[in-house]
C-alpha cells in the first residue's frame, strides 16, 4: 500500500542515480524480474489478444480467423452491457457512498473516543476476511429466511422480508451492500493513516482564530487529505471495474444475470467454451480498466504523483 | 471494493484474461514430471499390440480420470482397479479422482496441451462430439466390439459419433418426479399426476394446503432446463426432437409451447421462496428444500435421492423422515411425445488418443455383471442389462422400468448440443422462470445460438 508515503513532499526521493550504474549490471539483475514478468504478464496478453481474433472452442487448432467478429459481438451483446452497467452501478455507488462512509468512520475514530482502538480493529475485521467466506457467510444471513429476515420477523417488521440475493431488482443493492461491509474497514484504515499525518498545529491555529469544527474539516482536513482520498478513490473504482470473486461466490452473477459483472460474464464465455469470444472480452474490460486507470492517474492523481516517475 | 496494490490488481486481471493458456502451461509441467515413463509406455503398447495384444509381459499405464470423489463409488472403483491389475500384473491403473466442477477445467487443460488422460469422464454427446472433432479421442469401434452389445443400446448409442463408438457409458440417469408422499397425503392427493393438467391441479391443491408444491434450483439454471425440455419431448416427441437436433432451429411449435407451459406453471407460483437464486446441491437449495420437507416435488434424475440423505444427513434414502415416491414426467394432452419417451442421459468414459488396448479392456471389465451389480447396488443405475437384479430399491426399480421401456431416449440439452447452446438453453429456462422473456423470443435466442 503505498497510499501514505505520497502525502510528505519530504519523503520524496532525489534525482535517479542510476545513471551511475553500468546498463548492463542493470539489466543483469533485472533479468530474472524480467523474465517472470515476460513469461506471466506480457506473454499471456499478447496470446489473448491473438486468441480474441479467433472463433475457438479451446480444442480445435487455431485456425478460424475472424478479425473483429468477436469485438463487435461483445459491443451488441446485450448481457456483456448488462454485466458493463453492473460494473458501473457498483463503481458510482461506491464513490459516493463506500468512500464517504469510510471518511465519515475515519473522522470519528480519529477524534478520542472511548474504546477507538477496539472499534478499529472491529471495523477493519471484515477486510481479513476472505472473499469466499465472506459470500458463504452472507448467502446464509441472506437467504430466504435466513438470519436477517428471522430478525426482522422476530422485531415484527415482517413486511420488510425480502428475496435479497433471489430478487433480480434486489440482488445488485445486496451485493453492494456486502461489498461495503468487506471493504469500508480498508478504506478507513488508509484515511486513518492519512488523517494522523495532518499537522495538528494548524487545527490548533485554525481553533484560535475561531474556526468552528466544519471549518476546520473543510479548509484544513479536506484539502490536506486530498491525496490519500484520491487514492482510495483510485482503489475503490478499479476493485469495481474488476468485481469478481464476491460476485461469484454469493451469487455467481444471478438471478438471471442479474448481478453479473464484466469479469464473471468473461468466465461463464470460458466456461461455454468460447474462448476466442472470452479472451476477446477480456482484451475489453483489460482495455477499460486501463482507460481508467491511466486517466484517473493522469487527471486526479497528477499533483500527488509528481517525481514518482508514474506521470510523463 | 477490491483493493490490493492496483498495478498488482491489473497484473491479476491480465493472468485472469490468460486462464486458458497459464493453467495450460502449469498443466504440461505437472505431466512432464509425473509422465515420464510414458514414452516408453507408449513404445511398449505397440510392441505389445504387433506381437500380441493379450501379451501380459510388457508394462502398460493406463492414465484414468474419473469424478466419483465420495464413497462408495470411490471405493468401489479403486477396488476394481485393484482386482484388474492383480488379473494382469503388466498393467499400471494411475487413478485421478477430482470433483465434477474441478475435473471439466482440469481436463479442457489438458486437452488443450494435447495431454489426453487414458480414460476420462464423460457425458457423450456434444461435448465428445467436439473432442472427436479435434481428434482428442479415440474410435474404439472394433476393440469394443465383444462386450458393447451387452450393454444398453440407448446409453451406449450416447457414445456414438457418426456411427462410431469413442466411449462406453457405466451409468444410466434418467429424470423425472421426485415427491415427499406425506406431503401429498396431507394435502389430500392419492396418486401423482399422470398429466401436465393434473399436475397443475395437484400444484393447486398443494398451494391451498399450504405447502410448497416444488422446488427448483433456478439459480443453477440446469434444474430449470429440465422442465422446459420435458415439456418439449412430450410436447414434440422423437421426431421433433431429432429434426431440432438435425436442423439447430428451435424455432418450432414445439419449444414454444413448452415454453408457454412453463410460463402456465411459473403463474401458480409453486416454488419454493427464493428459488431463482437457489442452487440444486445446497442447504438452502433444491435438495435442501426437498429434504427438510420443504416441498412436495423435485424433477431430477436419479441421483437426487442420494443427494436428499446427504443434505438431511442421514444413512440412505430409505432414512429420510419422510417417504419419497417417484413418478414419470407427466403426459401433455394433445403431444406428440410417448409417456414412455424419456429425458435422461448416461455417465461414460471417453477413450483418449494414445491410450493403450488394455483400457478398452478395462472398460469390459467395469461394465460386466458383477461390477455393474456392485455399482447398481452402491451408487447409481446399471447399463448392463444382467445388473438390474442388484438394483432393489422401489423408486429405483421404477427409474429403471422407465429407462428399459424407453421408447425414445433424449439426451440432456445442455450436454447434447454443444456447451454454447446448451448454456443457452439453460439461460433461457431461467429466465422464462424468473418471468423476463416471452415463449418465442426464448425459442429464438436459441436457435440464433444454435445457428438454424
Amino acid at each position: 500500500m503505498r497510499a501514505p508515503t505520497t502525502t510528505t513532499p519530504a519523503a520524496r526521493q532525489p534525482a535517479s542515480r542510476l545513471g551511475r550504474v553500468p546498463k548492463t549490471t542493470v539489466l543483469l539483475f533485472m533479468l530474472p524480474a524480467l523474465t517472470l514478468y515476460g513469461v506471466f504478464v506480457i506473454y499471456p496478453i499478447i496470446q489473448s489478444l491473438r486468441y480474441s481474433f479467433y472463433d475457438w472452442n479451446g480444442l480445435e487448432p487455431l485456425d478460424n480467423f475472424v478479425g473483429l467478429d468477436n469485438f463487435r459481438r461483445a459491443w451488441s451483446d446485450q448481457l456483456f452491457r448488462d454485466a458493463l452497467s453492473h460494473n458501473v452501478i457498483i463503481l458510482v455507488l461506491s464513490v459516493f457512498l463506500q468512500v464517504p462512509f469510510a471518511l465519515g468512520l475515519a473522522l470519528l475514530l480519529n477524534s478520542r473516543i472511548h474504546g477507538r482502538a477496539i472499534l478499529r480493529t472491529l471495523f477493519f475485521a471484515p477486510y481479513v476476511l476472505s472473499e469466499v467466506v465472506t459470500g458463504v457467510v452472507w448467502r446464509q444471513i441472506l437467504r430466504p429466511d435466513g438470519l436477517l429476515d428471522q430478525g426482522l420477523d422476530a422485531v415484527g417488521a415482517t413486511g420488510l422480508t425480502h428475496e435479497w440475493l433471489a430478487d433480480p431488482e434486489l440482488v445488485l443493492y445486496s451485493l453492494f451492500f456486502i461489498i461495503s461491509w468487506k471493504y469500508f474497514g480498508f478504506h478507513m484504515v488508509i484515511i486513518l493513516a492519512g488523517l494522523q499525518q495532518l499537522p495538528r498545529e494548524l487545527h490548533e491555529a485554525a481553533s484560535i482564530d475561531g474556526a468552528s469544527s466544519w471549518q476546520s474539516f473543510r479548509y484544513i482536513t479536506l484539502p490536506l487529505l486530498g491525496p490519500t482520498l484520491r487514492v482510495s478513490l483510485f482503489l475503490s473504482i478499479i476493485g469495481a471495474l474488476q468485481l469478481f470473486d464476491l460476485v461469484w461466490v454469493t451469487t455467481k452473477g444471478g438471478p438471471i444475470g442479474a448481478s453479473s459483472t464484466m469479469a464473471t460474464f468473461l468466465y461463464d464465455q470460458f466456461r461455454k467454451g468460447l474462448f476466442g469470444y472470452a479472451s476477446a472480452v477480456s482484451i475489453v474490460i483489460f482495455g477499460l480498466s486501463l482507460v481508467v486507470a491511466l486517466f484517473y492517474q493522469r487527471v486526479a492523481l497528477r499533483r500527488d504523483l509528481e517525481g514518482t516517475g508514474l506521470v510523463g | 471494493m477490491k483493493t490490493t496494490h492496483p498495478s498488482l490488481r491489473r497484473r491479476a486481471l491480465v493472468l485472469v484474461a490468460a486462464l486458458g493458456l497459464v493453467a495450460a502451461a502449469c498443466g504440461s509441467d505437472d505431466d512432464s514430471s509425473s509422465d515420464s515413463a510414458a514414452p516408453a509406455t507408449d513404445a511398449a503398447t505397440e510392441n505389445s499390440t504387433a506381437a500380441d495384444s493379450g501379451g501380459d509381459g510388457e508394462a502398460v499405464e493406463i492414465d484414468w480420470w474419473h469424478i466419483q470423489n465420495n464413497d462408495p463409488g470411490l471405493s468401489d472403483w479403486q477396488a476394481m482397479a485393484d482386482t484388474y491389475m492383480e488379473a494382469n500384473p503388466n498393467v499400471k491403473i494411475k487413478i485421478t479422482v477430482m470433483e465434477n466442477e474441478a475435473f471439466k477445467a482440469a481436463l479442457q487443460t489438458n486437452l488443450q496441451s494435447g495431454d489426453v488422460p487414458d480414460l476420462f469422464q464423460s457425458w457423450g454427446g456434444g461435448g465428445l462430439r467436439d473432442q472427436v472433432d479435434a481428434g482428442l479421442v479415440q474410435d474404439i469401434t472394433d476393440a469394443s466390439s465383444d462386450f458393447v452389445g451387452d450393454l444398453s443400446e440407448g446409453a451406449t448409442s450416447l457414445y456414438q459419433v457418426d456411427g462410431k463408438q469413442y466411449g462406453i457409458p457405466y451409468n444410466a440417469s434418467m429424470v423425472g418426479v421426485w415427491y415427499n408422499k406425506d406431503l401429498f397425503a396431507q394435502a389430500g392427493i392419492d396418486a401423482p399426476p399422470e398429466t401436465w393438467d393434473e399436475l397443475l391441479a395437484d400444484v393447486q391443491t398443494l398451494k391451498d394446503a399450504g405447502i410448497t408444491p416444488i422446488a427448483v434450483g433456478a439459480g443453477d439454471k440446469w434444474p430449470a432446463h429440465f422442465w422446459y425440455s420435458y415439456l418439449m419431448i412430450r410436447l414434440g416427441g422423437a421426431e421433433a426432437m431429432n429434426q431440432i437436433a438435425a436442423d439447430n432451429n428451435f424455432s418450432v411449435p414445439a419449444v414454444v409451447e413448452a415454453g408457454e407451459k412453463v410460463g402456465d406453471l411459473v403463474a401458480l407460483e409453486p416454488f419454493q421462496a427464493g428459488f431463482l437464486g437457489a442452487g440444486w446441491d445446497a442447504p438452502d437449495g433444491e435438495s435442501g428444500t426437498m429434504a427438510s420437507g420443504g416441498a412436495a416435488m423435485d424433477l431430477m434424475g436419479q441421483w437426487a435421492p442420494g443427494a436428499f440423505a446427504t443434505q438431511a444427513g442421514v444413512d440412505g434414502a430409505a432414512n429420510l423422515p419422510f417417504e419419497l415416491g417417484w413418478f414419470p414426467f407427466p403426459t401433455v394432452d394433445g403431444g406428440a411425445g410417448q409417456p414412455t419417451d424419456a429425458f435422461g442421459g448416461a455417465d461414460g468414459f471417453a477413450v483418449g488418443k494414445d491410450a493403450p488396448p488394455e483400457a478398452v479392456d478395462f472398460l469390459k471389465f467395469i461394465t460386466n455383471q458383477e461390477n455393474q451389480e456392485t455399482w447398481a447396488a452402491d451408487s447409481g443405475l446399471p447399463v448392463n442389462p444382467q445388473a438390474v437384479g442388484a438394483v432393489t430399491d422401489p423408486n429405483m426399480q421404477a427409474v429403471l422400468e422407465g429407462l428399459n421401456n424407453a421408447s425414445f431416449i433424449q439426451l440432456f440439452l445442455d450436454q447434447f448440443f454443444t456447451a454454447e447452446v446448451g448454456s443457452q438453453v439453460n439461460d433461457q429456462a431461467a429466465l422464462l422462470f424468473a418471468g423476463q422473456t416471452s415463449p418465442q423470443d426464448a425459442a429464438d435466442a436459441i436457435t440464433a445460438t444454435a445457428g438454424g
